[in-house]
């Protein structure tokens, strides 16, 4: 590939639109949005703008109700819908990757969730959880689990369970296939020999498949993580976060101050603390991992 | 290969997948048949007693759901056109030529695309009020080309990378210059992939719902918008949204299932690699 030296402007000239795109409309924006959380900046009242320095921060761990219980369901709903996402997604994988009659009709219907808009997969739950139509409660008392009709969105101990599993059954398919991609690129002779050694498929599964498929089971994990904790939809459009504070998740807060109260200082505020937490997450993840073989190291 | 299949570990999962992953999807089509008395009965039905388009019929006449439709599908065509076109050539660069920053670029992208969107929302809500131009459909062409860029470079560097590239150096002997290779002859090799790739910017954009809520008025509300806010504080109107939301997703299922195979290749090819 030596010919190539001559002509290096011609990578400048080729990546030029991507990146300037990319910095003007995300590089530009993040830089503002720190500069913005220093300042009292309502949409409502823009005569009183003005420079508060680390006040809206202060006052979000201070004086914010709703901070501490949106940082707690953040915790419960990336914590536990990746973790579930993770689990069922070995299970599924398994299945996709033995050969069966019919198999390329299922796996394309077990990818479909991963394409449904997140608004529809929230409204799509809400009304099988609705608490007086709703299809779970007769299945549920058919099954004589319930007896009553339960309110599962309307409760706070509920609500944020509801939305927890509408995320899992959406986020599913998208592990599914990492997964799958991966098992299929262990080699087969790792099997052949370990059948001949007498290895049980059990045994096969834990000392061949999971190394195998650790880096990637690593990346998708971080992936989903981030997803997950960036994800507005299905609480917005479910709950708005409630009832009170129940269902309320960092991402949406900040959604909330910004679509409905306006406050853009306040709320990128709380953007900048999400973003820097989930940053430390992540960076303490890569490093437990690392020895695992993680991404960063390929 | 044959495998061992038993009931308890293979066959009852994929059940479970199945039905779990289907009946949402069934639930709302049936639901969306049924007549409004029906749908809220004191007595439980599974099954329309009369199967009606009625929800359908009120969708279309008597709610804006065309102009959103066709809102959504302008927005995300145009997304696809210059996302397309501007990461078709970034992957280029990136598959083809060997330069210092080139792994770093690759990590840009990659950690780009890991952003969270409510970072950017206010700034951006601040920037397109000061250019005049939200409410447009142009903001949210913007806010989604560049979500996707980031995505799509890691996508079609990998498909550019499996075109080998002796192909190109007989053309170069030949003369071409490098926009005729790239447009004719690895833009035609990498059709299907680059089908798959746009209609997962198509599938993006069109399900959106973060940014259209902000950016958009009545005029400029797309699809998923719309679905939502027919769910008002008091007033849930379940006909039009089972009926819009089988409206809204059947296009993208179907692209999907035509384009599966090749998106999927590309997406776990790993475009980041060497």
């Amino acid at each position: 590939m030596e010919r190539k030296k001559k002509i290096q402007w011609q990578p400048v000239l080729l990546l030029a639109p991507a990146i300037l795109i990319v910095v003007l409309i995300i590089g530009y924006p993040v830089a503002r949005a720190i500069v913005l959380s220093l300042y009292k900046y309502d949409m409502t009242n823009l005569q009183n703008v003005k420079f508060i320095g680390l006040q809206n921060y202060t006052d979000i761990f201070t004086k914010d109700d709703a901070f501490w219980p949106a940082l707690k369901n953040t915790v419960l709903w990336v914590g536990v819908t990746v973790t579930a996402q993770l689990l069922l997604s070995l299970l599924l994988a398994n299945i996709l990757n033995k050969s069966f009659r019919g198999r390329g009709i299922v796996r394309s219907v077990v990818l479909i969730p991963w394409v449904t808009p997140c608004v529809l997969i929230s409204l799509m739950w809400a009304w099988i959880f609705n608490g007086n139509y709703g299809v779970m409660n007769e299945i549920l008392k058919s099954l004589h689990l319930i007896k009553e009709n339960v309110a599962w969105i309307a409760q706070p101990n509920t609500a944020l369970w509801v939305q927890i599993m509408a995320m899992i059954w959406q986020g599913i398919p998208f592990f599914t296939i990492m997964i799958l991609a991966a098992m299929q690129s262990v080699p087969r002779e790792l099997y052949e020999s370990a059948s001949v050694d007498g290895a049980s498929s059990m045994k096969q599964y834990f000392y061949i498949t999971i190394p195998g498929i650790a880096s990637t089971i690593v990346s998708t994990v971080m992936i989903r993580l981030i997803w997950v904790f960036n994800n507005v939809d299905i609480v917005y459009t479910m709950t708005g976060g409630g009832p009170g504070y129940s269902s309320l998740t960092l991402s949406v807060y900040t959604y909330l101050q910004a679509q409905k109260s306006m406050k853009f200082g306040y709320g990128s505020a709380v953007a900048i603390i999400g973003a820097i937490l989930m940053s430390i997450v992540i960076f303490i993840y890569l490093r437990i991992t690392r020895e695992q073989g993680g991404m960063i190291d390929k | 290969m044959k495998e061992k299949k038993s009931i308890g570990t293979f066959y009852i999962p994929m059940i479970f997948f199945l039905v779990t992953v289907l009946f949402p999807f069934a639930w709302t089509f049936l639901t969306s048949l049924k007549k409004k008395n029906e749908m809220f009965a004191q007595e439980f039905r599974f099954l329309p007693a009369a199967p009606t388009l009625d929800s359908y019929r009120e969708l279309f006449e008597k709610t804006d759901f065309f102009s959103n439709m066709w809102n959504s599908l302008v927005v995300s065509f145009a997304t696809v056109l210059i996302a397309g076109i501007v990461s078709f050539m970034a992957g280029y660069a990136l598959s083809r030529y060997r330069f210092r920053m080139r792994n770093a670029l690759m990590y840009f992208f990659l950690l780009l695309y890991l952003v969270p969107s409510t970072l950017l929302l206010i700034p951006l809500y601040t920037i397109f009020n000061k250019m005049g131009i939200l409410h447009t459909q142009l903001c949210l062409i913007v806010a989604y080309s560049t979500y996707s860029i980031p995505y799509s470079v890691w996508l079609t560097t990998g498909f550019i990378n499996q075109v080998p590239f002796e192909l190109e150096e007989a053309a170069a002997l030949d003369g071409c210059s490098l926009a005729q290779r790239m447009f004719r002859i690895v833009l035609p090799l990498l059709r299907p992939a680059l089908v798959a790739s746009c209609s997962f910017i198509f599938i993006t954009s069109w399900n959106e719902y973060t940014y259209a809520n902000m950016f958009t008025n009545k005029a400029s509300r797309t699809v998923t918008v719309a679905l939502s806010n027919f769910m008002s504080q008091y007033n849930i109107r379940w006909d039009l949204i089972t009926a819009g939301g089988i409206v809204v997703v059947i296009p993208v299922v179907i692209m999907f299932v035509f384009v599966q195979k090749d998106l999927i290749a590309g997406l776990t090819a790993g475009g980041v690699k060497g």
